[in-house]
């Protein structure tokens, strides 16, 4: 629908980019891994300086629709033989990630790199690493895509 | 010691000539016989001098001899004898070739070329005589009269000097110019006698020279064709030419070729093969001659269209495409492709060759085997795009636009794919090579955009260029830019120039808005307001007015608020023209004059004298040049007289009255005047290129952060990793470019094609 | 006396008298200059209300569709009066296409995407800015 407000998406794609080029601009810790198209980008993100994701690399996977900026795009870690998610309270084992940004409290205003760093701080300021509560059970029902989710958003919002 | 048998058989031998000769006559009547006849028949095929008297000889009587001859089986002995006879008789012969020879190789400068056909048609002619003399006559038999022709021949062929050659040619040429030039005095008659060609015939020349009388036809041609065709572009040729083979040359040809045809259709029967070898060599000679000359006829063009039909159709003849293309590239890479010539020239060459060869061949295989240098080489000059960008622009005035008028204005055409469903489809012809496009019958102004890669380079140009007209425009009338921009959005498409369509609305939405604020509060200042982000970008040179302009600016941007509330207006000070009017105690001078000349006089209304560094102080950031070249131009008005007391410092003093500096004025605007020429016109809009050069900068730190972070890289990864940069539209060999510049600067090094960062 | 009289350099009610002067006061400076006309060339901008360093008003772009103010949102061709600027009572500004396309969300539950108070659009206090 909204397919003239790609270049909004792609004007974020070069800045990434131009930032990733550039030491003193980029976000530590935050790579771009891939993006061929204006739908699935990948990111990897690490957690620097003392936290309980020390020396640990995750995927985030991050897709869009054609509503983005509208409607937020469907965020979730990677899970594969390589890459595991983080144990975190509201990282589900299956990748999805429960943070209110990515629904509810999505803005146009926000961005991908946005929502890298919220993630990335989210997994920062993680006090203990244990699983959501009912993980079990989301993961056996719970839809591909998290954005069909409607998540509870509980404790520290994020 | 001979045996009886051998004995019985030496005499039945002769017993046998003898019957034979005797032919069963009583005693030896019969050998007497014989022997008369043998006697009249020897005597009449002597061989004799050409000076002695005709024997007159009793036909009867010969006939008879040779009879009896025949019966005693005795021709083959006569005829030995008659060829023994004539060998010993062949100095009479070899004096005369002799004496001919000699005159002939007489070397004298004023012996003309008739005159050697002269001496050695004379010999031919008296050859033939001596041929008659000797010969023995068709009656007896055809075993004699043949072998009587080899001998002859055969002799004759023997004494011939080698220089004979050249001289019969020379002979040979001269009859065929009496066909195609007709009798002149200067043609001698020995070429002109009609016995001359059956005399060739009877000596064996016509044969034993065949490949001298194609080569004399086709030297012929030649000369023919460069004397008529050369330089002749205008009309066509190749059927004149052919007019005149067949009204000329073929006569001259039925001669050696259609020798012995007893009716014209069996003479064109003969003629035929021959015939077809000699157009060939007039088409062959037409294409050569139009070959060496295409440079020349493409700059002719339109007037040398008739010369390319006809190169078309030798070309059809003769296969010689290859040398067409060799030989254009190789003038063109001379006379065009060099740094002396104006790029405008070079694509009107282009144009004029894109259509010529068109014309010659409308696949298009040569235009794009020659076009492809010039291409490449337009591709690498900074100012092609803008001479093409012009060139689009109608400006109604130059006629010498590359665009023909007449050609219809159609949307860009992109090479295509080949269409196998098409029904019009045609393989590509054998000589395209593997990297020819079909360019199926696309315009020229197509042509020359897809020079480039991409057609965004054209609308950037566009942009800049339709910049500069708008903001020259005083008297409002946009009718013109108008015209030119829908043109152009037919060529390029409306959604590239939806910038410019911006521009254009602002230029209109300018007058209209000015239009309400002079009915606020009238204001000398009538402003065109531009939308920033939709025009090319300005040099930043924000100057400082002062006094009344700065109040000008700010009081109609007051206005201008008032109107449009939520909007304000950002001064391009240093853009537009001002027309003032000067009063001075014994003058008033009136000019148009760019902001900052009038900002310069404007502060000499407070004070007579300033230095330049006082008056670029109190405008803001001025280069030093700029700021001279202002003041020189109140100099030459004679409004300023520059001083200088020894020191460095440059100060201007302002001429309050003409009169009282009278004597020091001129000299002053003369040396101020070559100082003037020094500095530099100052485009406002920025060119493509200043602004690339600008975004370049922007890139280096991509670069430079890339090179940091990865070592050392060669210049394609850099390209493939820059594309991920917002807007980065340049083509490898300009970043190479580039990146050289950076390497002069220091910044990198490259080594084995791997770019690194100096550290 | 000339010398101040001349200095004032002013309007030209007494410009006779001043030329009289100037007859005789050789080192006074009588030059006039005069504009006629001006051919002007101005950029227009948004007046967001924030200005830069220089007092001239900020440069900035959408937060939704992230083009500047005065180019246009994608949705429109030609920038200006056709692709207006929207002011909320929370001070955020937006194209109005932006905005109102967001707002048309559910998603968006009328909230402004800056500080997702409720959106209310300001009445804009031109005059204020300018007295």
């Amino acid at each position: 629908m909204s397919v003239v407000y790609s270049r909004r998406l792609k004007k974020e794609l070069q800045e990434i980019q131009i930032e990733q080029a550039d030491p003193a601009k980029r976000a530590a810790g935050i790579q771009l891994l891939q993006a061929e198209d204006l739908k699935t980008w990948y990111f990897s993100i690490e957690v620097l300086g003392e936290s309980l994701y020390k020396n640990e690399v995750f995927h985030l996977m991050v897709r869009f629709d054609p509503e983005y900026p509208f409607k937020s795009p469907a965020v979730q870690f990677v899970v594969s033989d390589k890459v595991k998610p983080p144990v975190h309270p509201h990282v589900y084992t299956n990748g999805h990630i429960c943070a209110s940004i990515l629904g509810d409290d999505w803005s146009p205003t926000l961005s991908v790199m946005a929502i890298c760093i919220t993630i990335q701080s989210m997994l920062a300021s993680c006090k203990k690493k244990e699983l959501p509560e009912g993980n079990d059970d989301y993961v056996r029902t719970a839809p591909d895509n998290p954005k069909k989710t409607r998540f509870v958003y509980h404790g520290d919002s994020v | 010691m001979a045996s009886e048998a051998l004995r019985n058989q030496v005499a039945a031998k002769w017993q046998d000539s003898f019957n034979r000769l005797n032919r069963g006559s009583q005693g030896i009547s019969g050998l007497m016989d014989f022997s008369k006849a043998w006697a009249v028949a020897a005597d009449f095929l002597r061989p004799r001098d050409l000076g002695a008297p005709p024997k007159d000889f009793n036909t009867h009587e010969v006939r008879g001899a040779f009879d009896v001859l025949m019966q005693c089986r005795m021709l083959p002995m006569l005829l030995e004898s008659f060829v023994e006879d004539m060998r010993r008789n062949q100095h009479l012969i070899t004096n005369d070739v002799m004496r001919f020879m000699a005159e002939y190789e007489v070397p004298t400068d004023s012996k003309k070329a008739s005159g050697e056909a002269d001496v050695i048609g004379r010999l031919v002619l008296l050859l033939a005589d001596w041929y008659f003399a000797w010969a023995p006559g068709g009656e007896l038999g055809h075993t004699i009269s043949s072998a009587y022709i080899v001998n002859f021949q055969t002799h004759i062929f023997s004494v011939l000097p080698s220089t004979f050659a050249g001289g019969f040619k020379k002979l040979l040429a001269a009859t065929l110019s009496l066909f195609t030039r007709g009798t002149t005095p200067e043609i001698p008659a020995s070429v002109q006698d009609p016995k001359l060609w059956p005399s060739f015939e009877l000596l064996g020349l016509a044969d034993r020279y065949e490949s001298l009388i194609a080569s004399v036809c086709y030297e012929h041609i030649e000369v023919h064709v460069l004397e008529t065709c050369t330089g002749k572009w205008d009309e066509p040729m190749l059927g004149q030419l052919r007019e005149w083979m067949a009204d000329k040359v073929v006569p001259w040809m039925l001669l050696p070729y259609a020798r012995g045809a007893k009716t014209p259709e069996e003479a064109r029967t003969m003629l035929q093969g021959v015939g077809s070898r000699f157009d060939f060599h007039v088409c062959k000679t037409l294409c050569d001659l139009r070959t060496k000359e295409m440079f020349d006829i493409v700059i002719d063009y339109p007037d040398s269209i008739p010369s390319l039909h006809d190169l078309k159709e030798c070309l059809q003849r003769v296969d010689q495409r290859s040398q067409l293309v060799q030989t254009l590239r190789k003038a063109n890479k001379k006379r065009l492709l060099h740094p002396g010539a104006d790029t405008k020239d070079i694509l009107t060459q282009y144009v004029s060759l894109i259509r010529c060869l068109r014309i010659i061949d409308p696949p298009g295989v040569l235009l794009f085997k020659v076009a492809d240098p010039i291409r490449r080489y337009l591709r690498d000059r900074p100012d092609t795009i803008r001479c093409i960008v012009a060139s689009l622009v109608v400006d109604g005035e130059s006629g010498d636009s590359l665009v023909d008028q007449d050609e219809p204005i159609q949307p860009l055409q992109t090479a295509q794919v080949d269409d196998y469903t098409d029904p019009n489809w045609e393989p590509e012809p054998i000589d395209a090579g593997p990297d020819f496009r079909v360019n199926k019958p696309s315009d020229v102004v197509s042509t020359l955009v897809s020079i480039y890669d991409s057609k965004d380079l054209f609308v950037k140009e566009l942009q800049v260029l339709l910049a500069q007209r708008l903001l020259a425009v005083t008297d409002g009338n946009y009718e013109k830019e108008r015209r030119n921009l829908e043109i152009l959005k037919i060529r390029f498409g409306e959604a590239p120039l939806q910038v410019c369509e911006v521009m254009l609305k602002d230029m209109t939405d300018s007058k209209r808005i000015d239009q309400h604020v002079q009915f606020q509060s009238s204001s000398v200042m009538h402003p065109t307001i531009i939308s920033r982000h939709f025009w090319p970008q300005f040099q930043a040179a924000k100057i400082l007015l002062p006094g009344q302009l700065h109040e000008i600016q700010e009081s109609y941007a007051r206005e201008f608020t008032t109107f449009k509330p939520d909007k304000k207006l950002r001064w391009l000070s240093h853009l537009g023209s001002i027309r003032l009017e000067i009063q001075l105690q014994d003058r008033t001078i009136s000019a148009d004059v760019p902001p900052l000349e009038a900002a310069f006089i404007e502060l000499f209304s407070e004070k007579d004298v300033w230095t330049v560094g006082d008056l670029v102080a109190r405008v803001g950031p001025v280069e030093r040049p700029a700021a001279l070249k202002a003041l020189l131009a109140w100099v030459n008005r004679g409004v300023l007289r520059e001083e200088s007391d020894g020191a460095d410092v440059q100060r201007f003093r302002l001429l309050e009255s003409a009169s009282t500096d009278a004597e020091a004025a001129p000299v002053r605007m003369a040396t101020t005047g070559s100082r003037a020429t020094l500095v530099e016109e100052q485009p406002t809009v920025l060119t493509v290129q200043q602004q690339q050069a600008g975004q370049m900068e922007v890139y280096w730190k991509f670069i430079e952060g890339m090179l940091m972070n990865l070592g050392g890289l060669p210049l394609d990864r850099i390209q493939t990793m820059l594309k991920f940069a917002p807007g980065y539209d340049r083509t490898v060999d300009q970043l190479g470019g580039f990146m050289d510049a950076a390497r002069r600067e220091g910044l990198v090094n490259v080594k084995d094609g791997i770019w690194r960062l100096n550290r | 006396m000339s010398r101040t009289q001349t200095q004032t350099n002013a309007s030209c009610v007494y410009g006779v008298w001043y030329s009289l002067l100037f007859c005789f006061s050789n080192n006074s400076r009588s030059m006039k200059v005069i504009v006629k006309q001006w051919h002007a060339i101005a950029q227009w901008q948004w007046d967001t209300g924030k200005t830069d360093e220089n007092g001239d008003p900020e440069e900035d772009v959408c937060g939704i569709c992230r083009v500047p103010f005065e180019g246009c949102c994608p949705t429109c061709k030609v920038p200006g009066d056709d692709c207006p600027l929207i002011w909320g009572e929370c001070s955020h500004v937006f194209h109005m296409h932006c905005l109102l396309k967001w707002i048309g969300t559910a998603a968006s539950k009328q909230q402004c995407p800056m500080d997702r108070r409720l959106w209310v659009t300001a009445e804009r206090k031109v005059a204020a800015s300018h007295s």
